[in-house]
């Protein structure tokens, strides 16, 4: 996000007033891909280069609803492997060659409406420019209040009461440190105020549900049935979610309403930071406005 | 009787140019007669003369070949303008020099070549006589000319570029939407395509200044084109059939799948 609202991106002024990702580079995600992995990117954003990645992926999204479920088939082909030179064995993740998260997000938390998970990632996060040193991480009070065992997670502006954007002055880019108090903190939750997040790993073939707030955390939803497979070159998942849910930190699905909706894969057994993310589209029940109009049958 | 008539007639024909030479020249000899008509007919060839001579002498500086006369040009902004699209392209039309650094309006253009009599002196001084002394002075050099090209809403990009005879059907959806924002926020040219023919030094602003620069200016809000939204109607309808066209192939029921 300091990146998107910052100098360098040439949309900054147009985001900033509203506009969506999808606006200016839905078509044009495969070129920027290529630019960032292969390191030709003018912008430089991508120090740590995998030879032979791919930029993008092309994945299919078909959805539907049955009043009382949602199912979201994903689809795309599988790559070649290319294994990550700064990894021993070159696979960040061996146990699990693919993993995908969804989130799904109400317009009250802030750029959900234009960015999908973009929003929520931030330069200070685990692996990004100005993640905070390890000892830095220790030593800080709010490793009472986050859990900060593998580095700053993803978390919305809400939570913070300042993020740097300009980085005057040497000053570091983001806002991990500045974390709201606890009663704003619930104060934003009740609010809606938070990223409902489901994530599949293929190789434990396991199921988590969360949400993302202050930090990302992988428990609390009503959770989700996954079906992945692998078949000639071509993966497939299917999510059952359920519309409804009375559990805090899911977002419940309702007719008539557009959500915000973005997902992510981490292709050939990669981890962190090195998946390949979603613009920001708009999920919604029998609504051909939204990119991803679950038809009831 | 005849040759009354055409006497009269050649005495008008002198009277009517001496009235012309009097409007351009606003000279007001006393109505010429005899050896002073031969005296007001020599001022204006005279006139001619140096009139021609002035703007032929502002336009023999006025091409690219005389801007990289010095070598200030040649070895820099020249060398990083000619890997560019406005020195080469796909149609073969080429923006030299001078189509983007002076204005064509004649007074305008009087204007700025009298502003850049004074560069004579910086390279006679060498200023910039070296890569080194240019770098140093890159960011000030392009400073001055993105300022006056905000000032005049870049009228030099739109000595060939303009909004009416701009199709959105062969843009990027990017661009699109953002010459959209532009007509809407007042942007100009120059608000975005910076460094487009030299080494883009944007970088090298301070956050207030390229606040100040990239700012819109509501004096440059204009009507969208109807040009403009016309191509921007075919081309979504394009898109659109395009998309639908996909989708259908793509379908299949999801239910089989999940009913296994
Ligand atoms: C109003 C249009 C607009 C919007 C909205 C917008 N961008 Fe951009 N984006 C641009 C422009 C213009 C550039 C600059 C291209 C250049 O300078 O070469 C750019 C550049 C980028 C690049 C760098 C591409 C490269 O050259 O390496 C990335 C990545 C990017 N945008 C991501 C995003 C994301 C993610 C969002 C939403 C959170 C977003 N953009 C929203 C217009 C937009």
């Amino acid at each position: 996000m300091e990146w998107i609202l910052g100098r360098k991106h040439g949309g900054k002024r147009a985001f900033t007033k509203g506009d969506r990702c999808v606006e200016c580079h839905g078509e044009e995600t495969e070129t920027i891909g290529q630019l960032i992995v292969s390191g030709e990117s003018e912008k430089e954003l991508e120090p740590n280069l995998i030879p032979g990645k791919r930029g993008s992926i092309p994945v299919t999204i078909n959805a539907t609803h049955d009043d009382e479920y949602l199912y979201l088939r994903f689809n795309w082909a599988d790559g070649d492997h290319a294994p990550v030179p700064f990894v021993e064995g070159g696979k960040m993740d061996p146990e699990n060659p693919m993993k995908l998260a969804f989130m799904v997000a109400t317009d009250e938390v802030e750029y959900a409406d234009r960015a999908g998970c973009w929003g929520t990632c931030h330069a200070d996060a685990d692996e990004m420019p100005f993640a905070p040193e390890n000892q830095a991480l220790k030593d800080s009070e709010l490793a009472a209040r986050l859990d900060l065992s593998a580095g700053v997670t993803k978390y919305l502006t809400e939570s913070r009461t300042k993020i740097e954007l300009k980085g005057r002055r040497g000053k570091a880019l983001g806002g991990w440190d500045k974390l709201k108090s606890e009663g704003d903190l619930t104060a934003a939750m009740a609010a809606n105020q938070y990223m409902d997040l489901v994530r599949y790993k293929s190789g434990a073939d396991e199921v988590e549900d969360g949400q993302i707030m202050a930090e990302r955390t992988m428990h609390g939803g009503q959770g989700a049935e996954v079906e992945a497979s692998l078949k000639a070159g071509t993966w497939s998942v299917v999510v059952k979610r359920k519309l409804k849910s009375d559990q805090p930190g899911d977002v419940s699905i309702e007719p008539g309403k557009l959500y915000n909706f973005g997902f992510a894969i981490h292709d050939d057994f990669t981890n962190g930071r090195y998946h390949h993310v979603s613009l920001g589209y708009k999920l919604a029940l029998d609504d051909d406005q939204a990119e991803i109009n679950a038809v009831k049958q | 009787m005849a040759q009354a008539m055409s006497a009269h007639l050649a005495l008008v024909r002198v009277d009517y140019g001496y009235k012309y030479i009097k409007q351009i020249w606003f000279l007001v000899p006393p109505p010429c007669a005899g050896r002073n008509r031969c005296r007001c007919i020599g001022i204006f060839v005279v006139g001619i003369i140096f009139w021609g001579g002035f703007n032929t002498a502002m336009e023999a500086t006025n091409s690219t070949e005389f801007c990289i006369g010095c070598h200030e040009m040649e070895n820099n902004v020249y060398q990083e303008y000619k890997p560019t699209i406005h020195y080469s392209n796909r149609t073969g039309v080429r923006a030299g020099c001078p189509d983007c650094h002076v204005p064509r309006p004649w007074i305008h253009k009087v204007v700025r070549k009298i502003k850049a009599s004074r560069e004579l002196f910086y390279w006679a001084t060498g200023k910039i006589d070296t890569p080194e002394k240019f770098e140093e002075h890159r960011l000030d050099l392009a400073k001055s000319v993105w300022s006056a090209m905000k000032t005049t809403d870049s009228r030099e990009c739109r000595n060939c570029h303009n909004f009416e005879s701009m199709n959105p059907e062969f843009q990027k959806p990017r661009a699109r939407k953002q010459h959209m924002n532009s007509f809407e926020t007042g942007q100009t040219c120059i608000d975005c395509h910076k460094g487009i023919a030299h080494h883009n030094v944007r970088d090298q602003l301070t956050d207030e200044e390229l606040e100040a620069i990239e700012a819109p200016d509501p004096k440059y809000v204009r009507e969208i084109p109807k040009e403009y939204l016309e191509g921007l109607a075919r081309v979504e309808a394009k898109e659109a059939a395009m998309a639908a066209e996909a989708k259908a192939k793509m379908k299949r029921p999801l239910s089989v799948l999940l009913l296994r």
